[in-house]
């Protein structure tokens, strides 16, 4: 039996010259991710806080992680978690 | 038997050829799938660069730079032309050298001056941010940047001299002196043209005025370096 991360909601502060649709392709080609979800929240001189929502089968939060530190992104917290238990077939 | 032979030789030939023509394709594939990599990483380079704004500090680069370029090497021929004297050895040296130290001194020096610009205003990020960007995309491409800009400001003064002084190396087996140097005026005068055709481009105004008034500029120049020869 597995545990699989499923939904991540994350909040993050980016600078303002990373393209916000270029990070979300980015974010979507990990594996284990289906869907990205971005929500500006807030918007300053130089950075912009965005929320995160992260849906997929089985998300990679270590990739996950690192390509939002290659994107120069600041993860302010994790808000929400979902994880889903998984019965792995047994042979018979 | 002998048409056994013959035919099984054709046959042979023919999954020779077929094999060869398969190895080629394949191969013909795997150059294509590596030029579509490259084009892809090309595109990933330029998207870095056009973030940081290095696209727009480029163009300036280039235009002040190949403008330097340029009216240095028209002060260096009007200059030979006035005083009547030289060769186009002279003529040669003189430009190749003026061209190939501003290259080099705005290479270096836009690259270094990026490179400070740049860290400093990461420095400043991280500062805002309450978190390092060390080793982030952002950091990686600030000497990509610098290099690119240092490359548009090393090369734009160096070809905008390169162009003028052309004439002077056809001297003596195809051309004379003088013509040479009315060439090498004319040359100018239509570098300095194309950059404000350029520059009129950038700025979606009328590139015909702007090539104009930057040819306007360049005979202003000219009028005035021979002005100041003809004082005792």
């Amino acid at each position: 039996m597995e545990i699989h991360l499923r939904r991540l909601v994350i909040e993050g502060t980016k600078p303002r010259e990373i393209s916000s649709v270029e990070l979300a392709d980015r974010l979507c080609r990990i594996h284990g991710v289906d869907e990205c979800e971005i929500i500006v929240t807030d918007v300053d001189s130089r950075t912009m806080t965005l929320k995160f929502t992260i849906r997929g089968p089985n998300i990679n939060y270590t990739e996950l992680r690192k390509a939002m530190a290659d994107s120069s992104v600041a993860v302010k917290g994790v808000d929400e978690i979902t994880v889903s238990k998984v019965r792995t077939p047994t042979k018979t | 038997m002998h048409m056994c032979v013959q035919v099984s030789i054709i046959f042979g030939i023919r999954d020779t050829v077929e094999w060869e023509c398969q190895v080629l394709s394949k191969w013909l594939f795997s150059v294509a799938k590596r030029i579509t990599t490259l084009r892809s990483e090309i595109e990933a380079l330029h998207r870095e660069i056009t973030q940081m704004g290095a696209d727009e500090i480029a163009r300036r680069y280039f235009v002040m730079n190949a403008f330097d370029g340029a009216l240095t090497i028209l002060g260096i021929v009007v200059g030979f032309t006035v005083s009547g004297e030289g060769s186009s050895r002279q003529v040669v040296t003189a430009g190749a050298g003026a061209g190939l130290a501003m290259g080099i001194s705005g290479g270096v020096g836009a690259y270094m001056a990026e490179i400070a610009e740049r860290r400093q205003e990461l420095r400043e990020l991280e500062a805002h941010m309450h978190h390092s960007l060390k080793g982030s995309r952002m950091d990686r491409a600030i000497p990509l940047t610098a290099f690119w800009v240092a490359l548009v400001d090393g090369m734009s003064p160096a070809l905008a001299a390169a162009i003028p002084i052309a004439p002077f190396l056809l001297v003596g087996a195809t051309i004379t002196f003088r013509v040479a140097m009315i060439a090498s005026i004319i040359l100018n005068l239509a570098v300095l043209f194309v950059l404000g055709l350029f520059l009129g481009r950038v700025s979606k105004g009328s590139m015909l005025l702007h090539g104009v008034l930057m040819v306007g500029i360049g005979g202003i120049i000219v009028l005035i370096l021979l002005f100041a020869s003809s004082l005792p």
